[in-house]
């Protein structure tokens, strides 16, 4: 037993830092520049070249911020054209198109002249001047060049280059620079394309890159606690995780423990009158409930219970009344409780109804154990035999339920959180996802796992301990 | 949110699959007049989701005009197949208002769902008076703040739930059923394979994820953008690879294990890399998981949704099958079968699997129902679902802003309840027949 | 409004489509006083007043705020040099104790505090302090880098020595707006939030040029402190001149602030908003939801709701005996934003340049049922707008402008002459471009978080698909919605506008270096033409010389249709009627809570 326990223990080591990667995996595969949309929050109004300059800074001031800078991971499995610099690009949209061109083409040297090409051009596009009636055509131009730097495919590239063509064969002599760099830019171009060694995309390459990668330091300060800030209002995640989980654990323990309280009993009294209309009655109402989803229940009571217009008989919304802080202590809790009972009950009612049946379930089995038989043949009262005897056995598996029941509570209390404006963590998480919030949101993610996964162990070890029939080797 | 992890008791030996062993359990649900009122149901609800345009479309399905007869509905699946061609003034003509119709045969609701009754927007309560020509008009069911009939967006989200349900099931129970039957069937003492080999195995894994998806990530990539078909091909093509790779690795080695170091067998262990990863998928609460991994999804449809729930939804059936497994392992045929000298495989894919899948059937119909709930909470929440698709938990989602509108929260509410009540039902029975032993007496 | 009236200056920010927690608006416009509740006797100090907000704000931090709701709270604890009068909707002086006195070219502002203006601990509030404020806007490294470009005309504060509160303020330029804008954001205590004047031998010189300032370690020090956590959300660190103080912030429920009892705004004589406060308490309550933030209100824990949902706003009219009614006065002053939806002018990188053609645009605009629009997406609360200049902005709106009218056959033949066609008779035209043939999709993005966006799209998409043009709605987070208009990846898209009662400066949206530059200007707009009108309007420092101007570019804006105009929604907002002496108007947040007091026998919240 002692070693199941400690294999156990042994194995969740891996399988937590399959989660993080996992996480990882996730939020670096968000679509779209994060860094872009930050940096760019900022700086609303830059036009001369100095704030071009300004800007690209500040780009990389928020990418290093966010940690989004240098190797991914501690190795990459690529092929020979990949490589091992190109997490040095400064923009991810750029850096993704470079890469697509490697897959193409395979010959990193062309490539890279070819992108430095295009860099000085777009360079030379934006110091350009021209006499104002050009302005148009010089901004179109200017944006054309910056398209071209994180285009890939042919004929995106054939389109931005025959559009500014088009522009210069108008202004030749006002455009005369760009010219220059256009055929540079061909030249490179045709070099990338001519001498292309796709061959070398098919041979595979391991690169290591060591402990100063992005998600060496993310786990490292992920687990050091160190969650990053949020991307909504910079404040750190673990202040805004901290703020909300008590609110979250609070009204789970609390439903878990009135479902308990209601699930026990309700399954007994349905195996004591096993067979009657009682019996018949708490089963359909059961299997009914349980049928119900959690948030359709919640809205449903909503309507009907915090609506003046049919019954207010608890609060709309939110935790507290208004001053409630300057109560004294008792009348602040009966506050507490008047705003919670409404979502206590729609939270455990999620357990109840999936509990119960368990216990029923249970207890059937138990009763048509040989042992209870005999208990009840030596004429013991049938409520001793049950609440006795029975119960003891089937109560384990019951407990043990709680790992089962654990991630249902957390994803219910997403949308449950969000009916009844409850600050926490699941609400928390919801509007880190219209945000794309994701240091809240990967945080979030993976610390309810991680809990979730000791939730799992602890159960399976309660289980292990109190029921030494179990095979361990099988489970 | 996650289907039911009950595990159902498993029938007794006497009653594993045979000759008739299906008919058997088919002749058990039909004495159970509850559980065929769910199976009915479930067809019904099934021919809604089938029938959908026929019971509410903005077209008749028959009609008249200028003389002419036409077959509006069909003619509109017609020219979606390419094999019709509208006139052009009738190719987008309102048929309800715009043309006179000399004689018409019409669906009985006369919207689609996304069609907005300038009449009677803001929430027209199904009592109240409604802005209608007749009472064929009517929105039987209220409307939306909008215009959008409700009654219209329920037939049709049947179908999207439905689809949703079935396919994400689908593939939920493809992975679940081959993942669990390996843990279950090899458990960690089963499989053997040369050191040489297992070595093999891992560089073949390593070089199959490397031509399969590295290599081919822009391939994968188009196909995603342009067909979801062709996505589904290509995705196949490398997991072929993949397994490909893989297994010529394995049979590369083979001459090597010659070598005696290298010859050496060790047991894989199976069940304990399966299990880990069933673990660690549902330790992560599913709808968040959901949640963020839609967040990172750049095309929102409800394919993407489909995909997701279902390559996430596999652990239930997986574990369940696992269980299943692990009890069918030991059984004699299935010895017999291994000591008469059948490779484990033939006799998993042969023997095993086909023996241990009329339990799965009950995990089946309880994930449909989870995957329901799941989508209809997704909808809700405003995640992942187009704008351009009527949902039931989009319905729903409407009466979150305009409580008042009660038919908003109850219709689309109960018809979430029904469907999974009747999945549901139709699982315990399901259970009940495989095991007639658990009926209560 | 103001977000150091940044927003109501340079353009006022975008707010994309009604981000729902839309907060940003701004406002002017016409003054509805309440009908019951008007002043009856003199006023007195008590009660609470609890107003609703859709969202926490990120801080209460007087610059490192990005959320519009921290704009409504910060107003009652920081003070402006000018503010907005609701009758007049002239700016006054708030801080300051007359208009500045501005020389000869324009480019220096001389003002003086007011004598009683006073920090909490009674020390003056003086040049230095504005001095002060400045250098902390234009630092460099500070969190809010946005706000240094508005400001970065500003040259140099000198304060006289002989009268600390007085001072010059000289910009770099002239421009039409500059006095507003000096007198245009928080001023805060030198001496609270730089105790050890880490910022003193800095110069406004050196912090306008990177270069002369890079890694100065006493800005490092500085910047480090007045970022700190303490600043943003302690009730130790949130120090200004206004009439309450910040006591309490339960996240995600509620933010409480306490009038100071001893305020020296009660010593001004001159009687007005700035200078009054009687409630002993507001409370802001957060709630996401506006629906359950209207049941709350009708169960009486909320007293103040912005934004109220169109169709609940039309039954409280509607209905009498509502219970809102027994309790509540609905307020609809005119705003000044207007919404619209922009259409992309310039060929996109990798997408069909469908909306480069301006016959298309203008069909589009054709097909835009905009009376249906404010009939079910606003019930009726809006009016048709021409342009992106308010009808409230007297001296600058053209009205000689039409609305583009709703005319589906219009738009039809427009398709036509653009050589759209239905060749494949499959409902939606196409044309062949480049050697392909394209069906006339737009893809109309929106903002996810928006609660009218939805249905303003299903109107459009319904009406567009009688004219065969498919519109594919996509709901985009609003920082990624932004990105994508930067880099004018998009078709087209819904947004909203602020506006204020001053002239609009439209640089920032309509100048082409903000086209190139990723600036605001997505639709591509203008030429060198409408640049230099552009800028002439902003060295024009006389309002009847600027008015050709800008009736000027309102016709050629909507000639070129860059974006369909809709409407200026009204606002909607109900108040609780045991308040007396409520003015409200459409300068945001549309009402002034500091002016509220409640008749002793009405009193809901006992004076403690």
């Amino acid at each position: 037993m002692l070693r199941y326990i400690l294999r156990r223990l042994l194995i969740i080591v891996p399988t937590m830092f399959a989660i993080m990667s996992l996480s990882f995996l996730i939020s670096r595969n968000t679509p779209g520049d994060l860094v872009d949309a930050l940096a760019s929050a900022t700086d609303e109004e830059r036009s001369s070249a100095r704030s071009r300059d300004q800007a690209k800074k500040e780009y990389q001031r928020v990418k290093t911020e966010l940690g989004l800078d240098g190797p991914v991971f501690y190795f990459s499995l690529t092929s020979l054209a990949q490589p091992d610099t190109l997490h040095r690009i400064l923009k991810r949209n750029e850096r993704q198109a470079l890469d697509q061109m490697i897959a193409r083409y395979g010959n990193w040297p062309e490539i890279s002249a070819y992108y430095h090409a295009v860099c000085a051009a777009e360079e030379a596009a934006f110091a350009l001047k021209t006499p104002p009636d050009l302005l148009n055509e010089t901004n179109n131009v200017r944006l054309y060049f910056n398209t071209l730097r994180y285009v890939a495919t042919e004929r995106e590239i054939e389109f931005n280059l025959a559009a500014i063509d088009s522009v210069t064969a108008l202004h030749p002599a006002e455009m005369a620079p760009l010219t220059v760099e256009l055929n540079n830019i061909r030249a490179k171009r045709r070099a990338m394309v001519e001498d292309a060694t796709p061959w070398k995309t098919y041979v595979p390459a391991l690169h290591w890159y060591g402990f100063n990668n992005q998600f060496h330091r993310w786990m490292w300060n992920f687990l050091t606690l160190d969650w990053g800030k949020s991307f909504q209002d910079r404040r750190p995640v673990r202040t805004k995780i901290a703020e909300a989980l008590p609110w979250s654990i609070f009204m789970g323990f609390l439903s878990f423990v009135i479902a308990y309280l209601i699930a026990i009993p309700v399954g007994v009294y349905s195996v004591r009158k096993r067979g009657t209309w009682q019996d018949r009655a708490v089963t359909t109402v059961l299997f009914l409930a349980y049928s119900i989803p959690s948030f359709v229940m919640a809205m449903l009571v909503m309507t009907f219970f915090c609506n003046p217009e049919f019954f207010y008989l608890f609060p709309t919304s939110g935790v507290a009344s208004d001053g409630a802080e300057n109560w004294p202590f008792w009348e602040r809790m009966l506050d507490y409780a008047h705003h919670l009972i409404l979502p206590t009950l729609v939270f455990s009612y999620i357990g109840v109804a999936f509990l119960s049946r368990q216990m029923r379930v249970g207890m059937i089995d138990t009763v048509d154990m040989d042992y209870i038989r005999t208990a009840r043949a030596k004429g013991l009262r049938e409520r001793t035999v049950i609440w006795k005897h029975a119960m003891r056995n089937s109560i384990l598996p019951i407990i043990t339920h709680l790992a089962n029941l654990l991630p249902r509570i957390v994803s219910g209390a997403v949308i449950l959180e969000i009916i009844f404006a409850i600050p926490g963590v699941g609400r928390l998480a919801i509007q880190a996802n219209f945000a794309y919030d994701q240091p809240v949101l990967i945080a979030i993610l993976t610390l309810t796992a991680i809990l979730t996964l000791l939730g799992i162990l602890l159960s399976d070890i309660l289980y292990a301990v109190a029921d030494p029939r179990i095979s361990f080797s099988k489970r | 949110m996650s289907p039911p992890e009950t595990h159902p008791p498993l029938p007794p030996p006497e009653l594993r699959p045979g000759p008739g062993f299906y008919r058997q359990v088919w002749q058990r649900m039909r004495k159970k007049p509850l559980t065929m009122f769910a199976y009915r149901m479930v067809v019904f609800l099934a021919l809604v989701a089938l029938l959908a345009d026929f019971m509410a479309y903005n077209k008749p399905l028959y009609c008249k005009y200028k003389g002419e007869t036409y077959f509006p509905l069909f003619g509109d699946y017609l020219s979606k197949l390419g094999l019709y061609r509208w006139d052009a003034d009738l190719i987008n003509a309102d048929w309800r208002t715009d043309l006179e119709l000399e004689a018409a045969f019409w669906p009985p609701i006369r919207y689609l769902p996304n069609d907005l009754d300038y009449n009677n927007p803001r929430l027209t309560s199904p009592l109240d008076d409604q802005r209608v020509e007749n009472w064929k008009y009517w929105h039987f069911l209220g409307t939306d703040r909008d215009g959008r009939d409700v009654l219209s967006g329920l037939i049709h989200g049947t179908r999207i739930s439905l689809t949703i349900g079935l396919v994400a099931v689908g593939i939920a129970t493809l992975i679940g059923i081959l993942i669990g039957a390996m843990a279950g069937y090899f458990g960690d003492d089963r499989l053997q394979l040369s050191v040489i080999g297992i070595a093999f195995l891992i560089l073949g894994i390593v070089l199959g994820y490397f031509y399969g998806f590295q290599v081919r990530r822009y391939v994968l990539a188009d196909a995603l953008e342009n067909n979801l078909l062709r996505f589904a091909g290509q995705a196949l093509l490398s997991l072929l690879i993949l397994v490909g790779t893989s297994v010529a690795a394995v049979f590369l080695a083979k001459p090597l294990e010659r070598i005696p170091v290298l010859g050496q067998k060790r047991y894989i262990w199976v069940d304990i890399i399966f299990s880990r990863i069933i673990e660690i998928l549902n330790s992560i609460p599913a709808l968040l998981l959901i949640i963020t991994i839609l967040a990172i999804t750049e095309q929102q449809s409800i394919y993407t949704i489909m995909v997701i729930l279902g390559l996430l939804g596999w652990t239930g059936i997986a574990r369940y099958m696992r269980g299943e497994m692990l009890r069918t392992r030991s059984m004699e045929y299935i010895q017999a079968a291994r000591s008469l000298g059948y490779s484990e495989w033939r006799v998993l894919f042969r023997h095993a699997i086909p023996n241990s899948l009329a339990p799965v059937l009950v995990v089946i119909a309880f994930a449909v129902a989870g995957a329901v709930v799941t989508e209809a909470a997704l909808s809700f929440l405003g995640i992942g679902v187009p704008e351009d698709v009527m949902t039931w938990g989009k319905l729903l989602k409407s009466a979150r802003t305009d409580v008042e509108a009660w038919w908003l929260s109850v219709f689309p509410g109960i018809a979430i309840f029904l469907t999974v009540t009747f999945m549901n039902l139709l699982g315990e029975g399901l259970q009940d027949a495989l095991n007639p032993r658990t009926r209560i007496e | 409004m103001k977000k150091n009236l940044l927003l109501a200056l340079f353009t006022a920010g975008l707010l994309l489509i009604f981000t729902g927690c839309g907060s940003e608006e701004n406002g002017g416009g016409e003054t509805t006083t309440t009908n019951d509740s008007t002043s009856s006797g003199e006023p007195v100090f008590g009660d609470w007043i609890r107003v609703h907000t859709p969202s926490d704000p990120d801080a209460l931090h007087p610059y490192a705020t990005t959320h519009g709701s921290a704009n409504m709270i910060k107003e009652l604890m920081f003070q402006y040099l000018y503010d907005f009068d609701i009758d007049t909707k002239q700016m006054t002086p708030v801080l300051a104790k007359d208009y500045a006195i501005v020389s000869e070219d324009g480019l220096a502002f001389t003002f003086e505090m007011r004598d009683e203006a006073t920090w909490d601990d009674g020390s003056p509030i003086t040049g230095y302090d504005y001095a002060f404020s400045v250098k902390c806007i234009l630092n460099p490294i500070s969190e809010s880098p946005h706000l240094r470009g508005y400001y970065s005309f500003i040259t140099e504060v000198q304060v006289d020595p002989n009268n600390e509160r007085r001072f010059t303020v000289l910009t770099e330029e002239p421009f039409f707006l500059s006095e507003f804008a000096v007198a245009g954001f928080e001023i805060i205590s030198k001496e609270f939030y730089d105790p050890d004047g880490r910022l003193d031998n800095i110069t406004i010189a050196q912090l306008r040029d990177d270069s002369l300032i890079a890694d100065n370690p006493y800005l490092t020090a500085f910047n480090k402190a007045f970022h700190d956590e303490k600043f943003k959300r302690d009730p130790e660190g949130i120090y200004g001149s206004g009439p309450y103080r910040f006591v309490n912030w339960t996240t995600g429920d509620n933010i409480t602030l306490e009038r100071k009892k001893e305020w020296w705004g009660y010593k001004v004589p001159k009687k007005g908003w700035p200078f009054e406060a009687y409630a002993d308490k507001v409370i802001f309550k957060s709630i996401p939801d506006r629906s359950t933030a209207l049941r709350a209100a009708q169960a009486g824990e909320i007293d103040v709701i912005r934004d109220v949902p169109g169709d609940e706003f039309t039954k409280y009219i509607e209905e009498k005996d509502h219970p809102i009614n027994q309790d509540f006065a609905l307020h609809r002053p005119q705003s000044y934003t207007y919404v619209y939806l922009g259409l992309n002018a310039c060929p996109p990188p990798g997408r069909t340049p469908v909306l480069a053609d301006k016959k298309v645009r203008r069909a589009l605009a054709h097909l835009t049922n905009v009376n249906q629009i404010i009939e079910t997406v606003y019930n009726g609360y809006g009016q048709p707008i021409v342009g992106p200049i308010s009808p409230l902005n007297v001296n600058e709106y053209n009205d000689n402008l039409k609305p583009v009218p709703f005319d589906i056959d219009k738009a039809k033949s427009l398709l036509d002459e653009a050589g759209w066609t239905d060749s494949d008779a499959d409902g939606v035209r196409d044309k062949v471009i480049g050697g392909k043939k394209v069906p006339l999709e737009i893809e109309f993005m929106i903002s996810s978080s928006s609660q009218t966006a939805p249905s303003m799209a299903a109107i459009l998409t319904n009406e567009a698909k009688k004219a065969g043009v498919r519109i594919n709605v996509v709901k985009k987070e609003f920082s990624k919605l932004t990105e994508q208009l930067k880099s004018h990846n998009f078709d087209m898209f819904g947004a909203a506008f602020n506006g204020s009662p001053l002239p609009k400066d439209l640089k920032q949206v309509w100048h082409t270096d903000s086209w190139v530059n990723r600036g605001s200007n997505y639709t591509c707009f203008g030429n060198a033409h409408t640049d230099s009108l552009i800028m002439q309007i902003r060295v024009t420092l006389n309002p009847d010389d600027r008015k050709p101007l800008y009736h000027e570019i309102q016709e050629i804006i909507q000639d070129e249709q860059p974006m369909i105009f809709l409407m200026a929604p009204e606002e909607r907002m109900i108040i609780h009627k045991r308040f007396a002496n409520v003015n409200t108007s459409s300068i945001r947040p549309g009402f002034k809570v500091q002016q509220f007091w409640t008749p002793a026998e009405k009193r809901k919240f006992d004076a403690n």
